[in-house]
């Protein structure tokens, strides 16, 4: 189903008709009834919401529904014991109700709550509860104002907490689940009181708005030790000319284990007998220097997101992509080094620190990337220094340009490729610098079936030729 | 024990006692009682029931309600007359009590149990919703109370606060008291208040007078205005091996009364019973009808089989009908002139027709020529000027005067002489009137009549199988000969035929019908073998049984599955922290070991404990558990290895 945030962009290039007839097709498929959480609440839903969908526990509904239904049926019967069961089930929920009233709470609320979360993963808020009534609180739990895109936990898993006497406060945890990338802004806490017996729930609303940055889902990759990469491809890069290097000479540093590829020059032999296992000195100069900070420039174009459209109709390969350099940027920090700017489409970013990181890639818009002539990557780099990460949905002539330039410029850069669609995979050229990350979108079924597809294509062109 | 399980046990044992009482099975109440006991002892560890446990459970319920707890129930339970529906809450019952029982121990730091509401919401639909047994109805102070149902609404609040509500729960409960005075003033309002709200709700929902349904009415008036509404609901299914009498007679009416309602004749109530038929050797009962039809050689005897699908409790058959057959205990003909069947226990709403030229002769009786009082001499000449030089010509007559004439569902007559509107001035009708018509006309010709109400089988399914449904209701007329013999003639004109056409059948509904028809005879065919039907029906048991047992095991197995992986897990750290001397930090994770490992060990020990936490660290939490521990427990192995002796 299609909605009005779907429809379709004019193209001045394009022949009109083609717009109509995508106007058509759009309108076909539009959903006239909305979603839910689309509803504004109107009076009677309000009422309803309040009263039954939140007033009272599934208990106290079945209550209040039997009692309804015998005393509508039993009108025939006449029988007395009926009218008073009826009459008790319903006494029993207007008891409650009313001693729930009079001890309902009246709270001041203070939260904290984290300001980055990843979706499908919970976060949790801790929440100062003060009681400014009268009474005693009993018997009360707290839970997230509905918002759209948040997954709060069942009543079943809410903390309840006995007794929070007057003027004393105390701190809970509220969790919530959001469910996709973007910002999200929680608006304030529901307290629910089920005093006195557990049959009506009295829900106080408290505001407390908070701006969450969630990111995408995590990748369940491991994401290799970018030092190692960097190590490698920049050994590869110097081949030709290590013995004719210039520049300042090297200190040494320190020693640390083997790793494969080091040179078998910078084998420390003193430290290798000392240590019993092979060991390789580590020189400090400009090569380490320039190491030092990470720039990540990711690609946010995606093939699928057509000129016609306003926004792509998926979004996954994105949002994966968007993880990847999540993680490439939390790896490079757990390794020692400093992320310094993030390129996102052709615009780079410095960054301050990991939260502004977090907040681009939360909020970062998908690029159109349906043709080869729109630009989805920086011309330049900010400074020449450092290791420059690549993070791609698909291998591309620009990105190849960009490679190539960077690399005659004596720039290291690292590229990682996480296949947007399936004949992405397997595009990336060989190399110690290109890192091709399995994506989880296509499933192996998928991948299966096109490889089979494939193969036959391949087949019966071969047949035809011979 | 938490005080909220053996209030939730109490909870289970009266429901179960509720509805032992309400079904008349003392078993159900004592297993009830004694499950619940040791459901909260928690002796024996119980899975969780699934969704598809629940289905199996449910699906035997109602298997073995409908086949064993008919034959089984107290006669004159409602279990016994709705087996199904008594098998079905005797598992969601079971259901509750397994739920119960495969509880864990309640956690009071969540507001409210997941499996306790569950159970209380099952319980109570259960309970307030099935009428209580009169004997647990008592009086206090002159007020009625279904003491069961009042304790299990009071017992499901006191489980939901027990154990969260510890040492305020005395007083909690002394706020439970000002309910017993609030309680029967609210009874006295409500009941004061029933009727007025009732009318109003009723008047809320439009009024369906503008239309009158179709369909068999034992007694049927005559109104100046109305409606039809032709319904599609099926009414019967006829199978037959050569094409049936189209006519399906459920009752004759003789007299037509001042209100214009048709009356049938006055005679005692009268019934067959067991003496009055003969046994069949499949064990049915064959009960002789008395034929008074125009003898007609047709051969052999023909047989027709009708299932009933609606709730009728009425027989139609041909007006031929010789015998009838079917597994009914007794027939008793109701003042309305219908055949009712007693049906066997357990057997299904179904009967035989025979017919065959076999007849004989009615007595003449007066009053199948008496006319109503509203007769005058305008319709009697009117009637006269269709008269012939013989009765069968003047029938004819008759016949062809009215067939000649419009049809309509709407009738819009002079409601001071509507007869005389139709009959005089030639009015469009419908079946009914045209059968009153003609029924009078003829007696006005000194032809003995009556009218007869059934239905018309014109919808085939298959080559052998016939629908019928309430747009297919119809009256039609016999007239007697003057050797006594009935003849059946239908005046009603041939344009019915476009009223049909404007309410055709559904195509799926046509398909569903001649599935359920094929599926009936395939049941039958099976069943016609008591040793076949055991078996088929044993076989359900068994095979729902299985499902079962294989569902309950898959689970427990995966269960016991996971379990043992995290012991092996917790075993090779415990083996690891032993045989490398580490002490045991339980907020340290494999990565902090990993770093604050003894700085006096040797390079070559911490090299490999460093490689054993590495691995373990990486495989922790890998897909392939498996694998994973193998290659952990390798890891180990070359550990301890490079351990010092």
């Amino acid at each position: 189903m299609s909605e009005l945030a779907d429809r379709p962009v004019r193209v001045p290039s394009e022949a009109i008709l083609m717009h109509w007839w995508r106007l058509i097709r759009w309108f076909s498929n539009l959903r006239l009834v909305p979603r839910w959480y689309e509803h504004r609440a109107r009076f009677l839903l309000r009422i309803f919401r309040r009263l039954y969908y939140d007033g009272l526990t599934r208990t106290g509904k079945i209550i209040l529904i039997c009692s309804l239904l015998i005393f509508l049926l039993s009108y025939r019967a006449s029988s007395g014991f009926l009218i008073f069961t009826s009459s008790f089930g319903i006494g029993l929920l207007l008891w409650s109700s009313v001693l729930g009233f009079i001890c309902r709470p009246k709270i001041i609320v203070t939260r904290d709550t984290p300001n980055t979360g990843i979706a499908g993963q919970q976060l949790t808020s801790s929440i100062r509860v003060t009681n400014e009534g009268r009474f005693s609180l009993h018997n009360f739990t707290l839970r997230e104002m509905v918002v759209p895109y948040g997954r709060w936990p069942g009543e079943w898993f809410r903390p309840h907490q006995q007794n929070l006497p007057a003027g004393q406060s105390t701190t809970l945890s509220v969790h919530f689940e959001p469910l996709r990338r973007g910002v999200l802004n929680l608006s304030g806490i529901a307290v629910q009181s089920y005093y006195p017996f557990f049959l009506t729930r009295f829900t106080a609303r408290a505001l407390a708005p908070a701006e969450v940055y969630v990111l995408p889902p995590t990748l369940p990759v491991s994401i290799p030790s970018l030092r190692n990469i960097a190590e490698q491809a920049s050994k590869r890069l110097s081949l030709g000319n290590e013995s004719t290097r210039k520049g300042p000479s090297l200190d040494y540093a320190y020693s640390r284990p083997y790793q494969t590829g080091d040179s078998m020059r910078r084998l420390d032999h003193r430290a290798s007998s000392r240590y019993g296992e092979p060991m390789s000195k580590v020189f400090e100069g400009v090569e380490q220097i320039r190491r030092d900070k990470v720039y990540l420039m990711v690609d946010l174009s995606l093939a699928g997101f057509k000129a016609w459209q306003r926004r792509p109709t998926d979004e996954a390969p994105l949002d994966e992509r968007l993880a990847l350099a999540v993680e490439i940027g939390l790896s490079a920090q757990n390794e020692g080094f400093s992320l310094a700017a993030l390129a996102m489409g052709t615009n780079w970013h410095n960054l301050d620190g990991l939260q502004q990181f977090h907040k681009l890639i939360a909020t970062c818009k998908p690029q159109r990337g349906y043709s080869e002539d729109i630009k989805t990557l920086p011309d330049s780099v900010l400074l020449e220094q450092g290791i420059h990460v690549l993070v791609l949905g698909r291998w591309t002539a620009e990105a190849e340009a960009l490679l190539d330039r960077l690399q005659h410029a004596g720039i290291l850069i690292l590229v990682f490729l996480i296949a947007e669609s399936a004949e992405d995979i397997g595009t990336l050229p060989e190399g110690n610098q290109f890192v091709e990350v399995q994506t989880h979108l296509l499933s192996n079924t998928n991948l299966a079936i096109a490889d089979r597809f494939k193969t036959m294509f391949k087949q019966t062109s071969k047949q035809r030729t011979s | 024990m938490p005080l909220g399980q053996i209030l939730l046990a109490i909870f289970l044992a009266l429901q179960s006692l509720h509805i032992g009482l309400s079904m008349e099975l003392t078993i159900v109440i004592w297993f009830g009682a004694l499950l619940s006991a040791l459901g909260s002892l928690k002796l024996v560890r119980v899975e969780r029931p699934t969704w598809g446990l629940s289905f199996v459970l449910l699906a035997t319920g109602a298997f073995l309600g409908s086949q064993i707890l008919e034959d089984w129930a107290i006669e004159g339970s409602w279990a016994q007359n709705n087996g199904l529906g008594a098998g079905l809450i005797l598992s969601l019952l079971a259901y509750q009590l397994w739920l119960f029982a495969s509880d864990d121990k309640p956690n009071t730091h969540q507001a409210l149990n997941r499996n306790t509401q569950t159970i209380l919401v099952l319980g109570l639909i259960l309970m307030l919703l099935i009428s209580p047994p009169e004997q647990t109805i008592i009086e206090i102070l002159g007020i009625p109370i279904a003491l069961l149902t009042v304790v299990a609404i009071l017992l499901a609040t006191l489980t939901l606060m027990a154990d969260r509500c510890s040492g305020t729960l005395v007083s909690r409960l002394l706020l439970l008291l000002p309910l017993f005075l609030v309680a029967p003033l609210l009874g006295l309002l409500l009941g004061l208040g029933q009727g007025p709200l009732i009318a109003a709700l009723g008047d809320m929902f439009p009024s369906g007078n503008s239309f009158t349904p179709t369909g068999f009415s034992p007694r049927q008036q005559l109104r100046a205005s109305a409606f039809l509404q032709p319904s599609n609901r099926a009414v019967l299914r006829a199978t037959s091996e050569s094409q049936p009498n189209q006519y399906l007679a459920g009752n004759r009416l003789v007299m037509l009364d001042d209100e214009l309602v048709w009356q049938p004749i006055e005679r005692p109530l009268s019934a067959l019973n067991l003496s009055d038929a003969e046994i069949e050797a499949d064990g049915r009962l064959r009960y002789p009808m008395e034929n008074n039809q125009f003898p007609v050689d047709s051969g052999e005897a023909e047989r027709i089989d009708i299932q009933i699908l609606n709730n009728s409790n009425f027989v139609f058959m041909s007006p031929n009908t010789t015998h009838l057959i079917g597994r009914f205990e007794a027939l008793t003909r109701n003042a309305a002139d219908v055949w009712s069947p007693v049906y066997d226990r357990g057997a299904d709403r179904r009967w035989e027709i025979e017919t065959d030229g076999a007849s004989i002769a009615d007595t003449f009786e007066e009053i199948n020529l008496q006319l109503p009082t509203f007769w005058d001499s305008e319709l009697q000449d009117k009637s006269k000027a269709l008269a012939g030089p013989s009765n069968q010509q003047t029938v004819y007559n008759v016949l062809n005067h009215f067939i000649a004439r419009a049809y309509s569902l709407e009738t819009s007559f002079d409601p001071e002489q509507p007869f005389h509107d139709f009959f005089i001035n030639e009015r469009a009708a419908y079946c009914f009137w045209f059968a009153t018509g003609a029924t009078l006309a003829l007696r006005a010709n000194d032809i003995p009549a009556r009218i007869v109400g059934g239905y018309v089988i014109h919808e085939r399914l298959s080559d052998e199988m016939w629908l019928v449904r309430e747009r297919d209701a119809h009256s039609w007329v016999e007239w007697q000969d003057s050797d006594g013999f009935w003849h059946t003639i239908d005046p009603t004109p041939p344009s019915i035929a476009s009223f049909f056409g404007g309410y055709e059948s559904n195509q799926l509904s046509v398909l569903y019908h001649l599935l359920a028809g094929q599926w009936q005879k395939f049941i039958d065919a099976v069943l016609e073998d008591a040793i076949i039907a055991n078996l088929v029906r044993y076989g359900g048991v068994l095979i729902l049984l299985f499902l079962f047992i294989r569902e309950y095991r898959r689970i427990r197995g995966r269960r016991e599955q996971l379990d043992s992986r995290i012991k092996r897990w917790q075993k090779i750290w415990q083996r690891f922290l032993s045989s490398a001397q580490l002490p045991t930090n339980t907020s340290w994770t494999a990565a902090t070991y990993a770093q604050n490992l003894p700085a006096q060990w040797p390079a070559e020990r911490r090299a490999a404990v460093r490689a054993f936490l590495d691995c373990y660290k990486l495989q922790r939490f890998s897909a392939h558990e498996d694998l994973a521990l193998a290659e952990v427990e390798q890891s180990l192995a070359k550990c301890i290895k490079a351990m010092p002796r």
